[in-house]
């Protein structure tokens, strides 16, 4: 994943085909931005970037691995994979998000956890390797979400993984009019933006939680330290932003300490002398 | 409350699935092959899913009654502990749980008749004059969810026909209903844990306040319950004499000490890479970032810090409790 990017919020888009992500272009405000092995769009702030897969898992996967290192995400980086999917039942133009997802072929699935408030019902989803009419019993198929859900598993964590589907044919009209699908994107870019914004503000929380102490840079600067040292000094002046908020660890360890060793000695003895207040746990 | 829940295939027609779908009725259903295959995944973030847990209900297929780790009982020659349930309704801040499971989503095993058997096999391997000791809330708090699991009406007429094998649920609820309903009986503690109140608010996110509890373990005694009282974990703080002082008094209080079955205190300590695991999940605790440190793989109060609160919170309790029924209860001891 490259350098650590000073990113808070970040939201990747992952979408099959080009009627699917015109919509989500426009209502995202997204501009083109790359295209060599896939079409890439981003926003302004880089903080929401959206690539169109092609169809198949394969492909999703491949396209989730060039948007991770394209966009400079990290394991607070949310995943949304927004797409048609066939039901038996539901009339056209359903959406459903996934909350189970089965490869057809090897049997594994996979559960996004439902931590969000979805505008809509949720569905298992199958994915499957050839368009097919078949359509099992309350499930939606799709070709990509094992694809782009197993591969963005290897980048965040569960819960900011989401697939959300328009039901585009079922057993009664199961002619796929491609032309129809930007209309049935559109008619939903309310829900998928109220996803959105929810996944952008777990990315936030993740970010904030994985964020190094604002102070660490400056240390590793002024002082040497050994890598477990480096991870000793990052976890006290974590201690000490919590416990000693309004005093700069920089201002009061300059005088004291001569290198590495003695900075770790000096905040360690300095933490162990913070009295624990129950009010202020 | 629930607005997922996962059934495991095997357990799809179980009744106590049925009954506890029924009470649900709004609530999403998942079907899943193996409870493991949502609960265990790597990569799932306990701290999001702590908002929204799921409830999965699964059948337990072995491990079904387990030695209690070392260092912990409350007098039986023989202790273990089983678990109907994996998480907690409460999310305090220095659980192990946060830091031993994958997902914070509740594992409800269904098969409490697979539990029963276990223990009365493991009844049958010990002899007649021993005395045993089953801790029901080492993986969950024993009562919390007993809405929805029924475990408390299920094995209180188990226990009550085995007056060898001793019961410990082990609680922070006030959800008794189900123990004022029944005829009290010898061979069952319910084990109230504490921190002082003050600590409680702020460590112990959705447990009862410190004084419904009192009032919870109170009635139990009234109603000839036996009870027990945990303060477990010793938490340090400024002052920790004076608030754990008040909190033994306002409980014997409330509670006679006749009815007090055993008292134990537990240190605060975790196995590092559990504890590393939990500040990663919460770095924005101050419980946490506290003056522990590291100690031959656990991560404690200093020990002249540990001994002073043992020391002081044992002299408190033996003020009212003869020294026989002082218990530690030191898992990773
Ligand atoms: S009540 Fe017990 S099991 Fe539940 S969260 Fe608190 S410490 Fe953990």
């Amino acid at each position: 994943m490259g350098d650590e990017p000073e990113l808070k919020g970040h939201l990747n888009l992952v979408v099959a085909l080009p009627p699917e992500a015109k919509p989500l272009i426009r209502h995202f405000g997204l501009e083109f931005k790359s295209g060599d092995t896939f079409n890439v769009y981003a926003n302004g702030g880089e903080t929401i970037h959206l690539i169109i897969s092609g169809v198949g898992k394969v492909s999703a996967a491949a396209a989730v691995s060039h948007l991770a290192s394209l966009s400079r995400g990290n394991s607070a980086t949310a995943w949304f994979n927004v797409g048609v999917a066939g039901h038996k039942t539901l009339s056209v133009s359903t959406l459903v998000a996934a909350h189970k997802i089965t490869d057809a072929g090897s049997g594994r699935s996979w559960y996004p956890p439902m931590v969000l408030d979805l505008p809509c019902g949720t569905a298992a989803v199958r994915t499957v390797d050839k368009e097919t009419h078949d359509y099992p019993d309350g499930c939606l198929v799709d070709m990509e979400a094992t694809g782009f859900y197993a591969t963005a598993l290897r980048f965040t964590s569960h819960e900011l993984i989401h697939c959300l589907k328009v039901v585009s044919d079922n057993s009664e009209q199961n002619d796929l009019d491609y032309g129809t699908v930007a209309k049935m994107i559109r008619e939903h870019l309310d829900a998928v933006e109220t996803v959105a914004d929810q996944l952008l503000q777990l990315s936030i929380e993740k970010s904030d939680r994985q964020a190094p102490p604002s102070h660490l840079e400056l240390f590793l600067q002024q002082w040497k330290f050994s890598v477990t040292r480096a991870h000793k000094l990052e976890k006290l002046l974590q201690r000490w932003t919590l416990l000693i908020p309004d005093s700069d660890p920089l201002d009061s360890a300059i005088p004291e300490c001569q290198d590495g060793k003695e900075v770790l000695e000096f905040l360690t003895e300095r933490l162990e002398r913070i009295p624990v207040k129950a009010a202020s746990l | 409350m629930i607005e997922t829940i996962y059934i495991e295939e095997a357990v799809r027609s179980h009744p106590r699935t049925s009954e506890i779908l029924a009470r649900f009725p709004g609530a999403r259903r998942i079907r899943c092959h193996r409870y493991g295959e949502v609960f265990n995944p790597r990569g799932q973030d306990f701290r999001i899913q702590k908002r929204r847990p799921a409830l999965i209900l699964a059948e337990k297929f072995k491990n079904f009654v387990l030695p209690a780790p070392e260092g912990f009982g409350i007098g039986g020659s023989e202790n273990f502990y089983f678990s109907h349930m994996l998480n907690c309704l409460y999310d305090c801040r220095y659980c192990f749980l946060q830091g031993m499971y994958q997902s914070a989503h509740y594992v409800m095993f269904v098969n409490h008749e697979s539990f029963m058997d276990a223990i009365d096999k493991r009844l049958e391997e010990t002899k007649e004059s021993q005395a045993v000791t089953f801790f029901s809330g080492y993986d969950c708090d024993s009562l919390a969810l007993e809405s929805v699991t029924g475990f408390v009406k299920a094995f209180l007429p188990f226990f009550r026909e085995r007056p060898r094998a001793l019961l410990e649920l082990r609680t922070k609820s006030v959800r008794v209903q189900e123990l004022l309903k029944t005829e009290p009986f010898e061979n069952c503690v319910t084990a109230f844990s504490f921190t002082p109140a003050e600590i409680s608010e702020k460590t112990e996110h959705g447990v009862p306040p410190v004084a419904s509890r009192i009032e919870a373990m109170a009635k139990l005694a009234e109603a000839g319950w036996k009870v027990g009282l945990r303060l477990d974990p010793l938490i340090y703080h400024k002052g920790f004499e004076n608030s754990y002082s008040k909190l033994v008094r306002d409980i014997f209080n409330a509670v006679p000490p006749e009815a007090v079955h055993s008292t134990s205190l537990g240190p605060m300590r975790f196995p590092k890479a559990m504890y590393d695991r939990i500040v990663r999940l919460y770095p924005d605790d101050r419980l946490l970032a506290g003056p522990l440190s590291p100690s031959n793989g656990m991560v404690t109060y200093r020990r002249h810090v540990e001994e002073e609160m043992t020391e002081v919170c044992r002299a408190l309790l033996g003020e009212y409790v003869p020294e026989e029924k002082f218990f530690h209860c030191t898992p990773w001891a």
